[in-house]
């Protein structure tokens, strides 16, 4: 079930109702729970055992945890929560990658090897779940979270349906405080989350997926097209990884925020940033700080002895994030490229911060940055590394270029993100909505929707974070 | 009572604004259904007599051939073929509407392919921008009960059922609508343009259309072959039972009506395809008076059903089409003078 689709609408509602019908807490959150795994169930039901199987064991990791005093123990317990996620999550992420590098690695070394064909089904959502639940032992371990006594709250934790496929990565120690509050409907900030959930509705559906044929056209065979339709291309993923990325996260912040809880900000306008430690301050915000908080700073962070102490830090951190990404070479390269930029800005400022020529060029660093995001998207979205060659090929005037192109009509398209894009930064419309009272409200969003629905694309694609 | 009331608003913002864009949407573009509307509305004064039907009236009906034809029994009409690929009953019928809508000042009579109102549409579940357009509230009552009338599995009945309301809340929603364009404005979703022959009297040869890879057109002779084989069996009388309550007899009635209101005289035809048609040589039989042409009788229009008139099971190629066109006409004229 996707968010923009009918069904999920119908869904969506009659929990929604139910939900504020009832009465209990506790009645409320078995509705959660028991619509999470429905909702889940909807992709692939025998899936549902491995978030079950996680949930139980972190519940029980976390609680012992919390009650051993000897560090031995504490570590066994927390190397349980640890080897049981990393082992599900290794095998159904990376097992089949593993090997294929690993036959891959002893081809090249002249050592013919073979091995049997697995084919692994990615359950859908795995990476998300797994760092949540992680969060939870993680920090109980470090003693900065007491563990909860409710099996039913943690589950809810762990499966909650707005944010378990694609996130927002949620902490425990920001959810489930919100589960021991009452919910009032009166305490919903209703418009601000319905114009939340329109917005995440045309950015997937309106501009993410129209996008969708143009980018698989391109990359699916970048010599057979010219410059132009590369460029076109890699702007155009550059626009919609931000668009269906975000726009779920705006719809399940939405959809929680109607439910009463708050799941955090995932996306901070990313790609106004002028610079890349700005982008990763407001790119998946949420994964960015479990990687900060869980790997970064654990491994010293910036506060270590030598300068090349932290470039490892940055680099180590990045690469990891790179392979949370997916199971393939690109998305490591990716990570890699990623850490080179922080390690660049970091350097900068190192040697040219507060110059003349520092404060001069901030004021055009918008341009290298993006340029710099845009190609790494194509590593990103490359099919395999031979496909990232050709296409930064054409771009770079390495290899010949075709023929095919793609419409010109496309600039039209991506300026007018950047319009839309600045004008949302500047909250213009939010600001004159505010103006109008509730009966004219929803008056004008049904006529929002109303312009926004024949933009759906009818051959809707999955969200493309799903696959992580 | 605020919440029903702050819902009652929603609703009526969305489904009004939907409605508002709806009334301005052109005629859907594929196979040149809009070029055609087009043509009609700038040039249909021209016209006296209109074929509505799909690719089967579209590729074997030649205009000049039937206004020959007529011309020779004493009737001067000009003919436009409005046939479009693909059409189906429902789509016809709005198709008519449209037309009359037009108010084509010498527009007399329209001749529409035999709607035969079978509600099985989706052999491709892709909602199309022409699917949608006439999925209204009437079209989609009439297509879902027209699954339940007939002689269906309830699979096929439940899984029709659902593309159909599906395809209603497209309608009523515009959904996807705005996206085609999108993808047409990009380059995307490229349709094929009617040649200017084509489009002054809407006929268009088979073989100008598509003939396909050599394995194709060997493989549509056989088809046409083992059709040819069998083709006794078309006319009725050879032991296919019809049960009336199958047939949407109102649905033709308010077709007659509708046409009827705007003063004009409505001919229905069954082309000379492989389908059987029973329901309609049933009618045919118990209403004389009703104005239906039976062309799919290979004992009556043997031109019809030689192999080298034909393309495909369902359609003829260029020579059968004027060999063919030749009867209709004589058929048609004599049709013409019944009061």
């Amino acid at each position: 079930m996707i968010f923009t689709e009918l069904r999920f609408f119908l869904f969506f509602a009659v929990v929604l109702g139910v939900y504020w019908a009832l009465r209990g807490d506790r009645s409320r959150k078995a509705l959660l729970l028991l619509a999470s795994y429905g909702f889940y169930a909807g992709w692939k039901w025998e899936f549902l055992s491995l978030i079950v199987t996680s949930t139980v064991v972190d519940y029980i990791a976390g609680a012992r945890l919390h009650r051993s005093t000897s560090p031995a123990a504490r570590k066994a317990w927390l190397a349980v929560s640890l080897g049981v996620n990393l082992t599900i999550l290794g095998f159904f992420k990376y097992f089949g990658w593993f090997v294929e590098s690993g036959v891959a690695f002893l081809g090249w070394l002249g050592i013919g090897a073979s091995a049997p064909v697995l084919e692994v089904i990615l359950p859908v959502g795995i990476s998300f779940y797994t760092f949540q639940t992680l969060s939870y032992t993680l920090d109980i371990y470090k003693r900065e979270l007491a563990p909860t006594k409710s099996f039913l709250d943690f589950a809810l934790f762990v499966a909650f349906f707005p944010q378990l496929v694609a996130g927002p990565i949620v902490r425990a120690v920001d959810f489930l405080p919100q589960l021991t509050t009452t919910k009032r409907p009166n305490d919903v900030r209703w418009r601000a989350f319905l114009m939340l959930f329109l917005w995440g509705y045309v950015k997937k559906a309106c501009f993410s997926d129209n996008v969708s044929p143009a980018v698989e056209q391109v990359f699916s065979d970048p010599l057979a097209h010219d410059v132009g339709g590369n460029l076109i291309a890699a702007i155009l993923f550059h626009l919609q990884i931000y668009c269906d990325f975000s726009g779920y996260s705006d719809m399940a912040i939405a959809c929680a925020g109607m439910l009463g809880f708050r799941l955090p900000e995932n996306f901070a306008f990313p790609y106004l940033a002028t610079n890349m430690v700005q982008f990763w301050r407001r790119w998946h915000v949420s994964l960015s700080t479990w990687f900060r908080d869980y790997v970064y700073i654990p491994l010293g962070g910036s506060r270590v002895a030598t300068k090349g102490r932290y470039v490892a830090n940055v680099f180590i951190t990045f690469t990891l994030s790179g392979v949370w990404h997916g199971a393939q070479w690109t998305f490591v390269l990716w990570g890699v490229l990623h850490s080179l930029g922080l390690i660049a800005v970091w350097a900068w400022g190192k040697g040219m911060g507060g110059t003349g020529i520092a404060r001069a060029l901030a004021r055009v660093a918008w341009i290298p940055t993006t340029v710099f995001v845009v190609f790494t998207w194509i590593v990103f979205r490359a099919d395999d590394l031979g496909s990232l060659g050709e296409m930064w090929g054409v771009l770079l005037g390495l290899e010949a270029a075709g023929q095919a192109s793609l419409a010109g009509n496309w600039w039209w398209l991506i300026g007018t993100f950047y319009l839309v894009h600045f004008a949302m930064r500047r909250r213009l419309l939010e600001r004159a909505l505010e103006r109008l009272g509730d009966p004219a409200f929803a008056l004008v969003l049904g006529i929002l929707f109303a312009l926004a629905v024949p933009f759906a694309s009818a051959g809707f694609q999955p969200f493309i974070y799903f696959q992580f | 009572m605020r919440l029903v009331l702050l819902l009652a608003l929603f609703a009526v913002g969305f489904f009004g604004t939907a409605a508002v864009i709806r009334s301005q949407l052109p005629e859907p573009l594929s196979n040149g259904r809009r070029l055609k509307y087009e043509h009609l509305e700038a040039h249909g004064d021209e016209y006296s007599m209109v074929f509505i039907g799909s690719s089967r009236v579209n590729h074997t009906l030649i205009p000049s051939v039937v206004e020959e034809r007529l011309a020779a029994a004493g009737h001067e009409h000009r003919i436009y073929n409005y046939g479009i690929a693909g059409m189906r009953s429902f789509e016809a019928d709005l198709v008519l509407e449209n037309l009359l809508e037009l108010n084509l000042p010498k527009l007399e009579i329209v001749v529409m392919e035999w709607p035969d109102w079978d509600g099985v549409i989706f052999s491709d579940p892709t909602i199309t921008e022409r699917t949608v357009n006439w999925h209204d509230a009437g079209r989609t009552t009439a297509a879902v009960k027209s699954l339940w009338i007939g002689d269906y599995t309830d699979e096929v009945r439940r899984t029709e059922s659902v593309r159909h309301l599906k395809t209603f809340g497209a309608h009523l929603t515009n959904y996807g609508l705005g996206s085609t364009w999108l993808q047409r404005q990009m380059g995307f979703e490229t349709f094929e343009d009617l040649p200017s022959e084509v489009l002054r009297d809407g006929f268009a040869a088979t073989g100008a259309v598509n003939d396909g890879t050599p394995e194709d057109m060997a493989r549509r002779k056989e088809k046409t072959r083992a059709m040819l084989a069998k083709k006794h069996v078309l006319d009725l009388g050879n032991g296919i039972e019809v049960d009336p309550a199958h047939y949407q007899r109102e649905a033709l009635q308010a077709q007659a009506e509708l046409a009827r209101s705007h003063g004009i005289r409505l001919i229905w035809a069954v082309m000379p395809g492989e389908r059987h048609q029973p329901q309609a040589w049933r009618l045919a039989a118990d209403e004389p008076e009703l104005p239906l042409l039976l062309f799919n009788s290979p004992k009556r229009f043997p031109e019809a059903y030689v192999i080298e008139h034909r393309w495909d099971p369902d359609h003829l190629n260029e020579e059968g089409a004027r060999v063919f066109s030749a009867s209709f006409g004589d058929v048609l004229a004599k049709e013409l003078e019944r009061p």
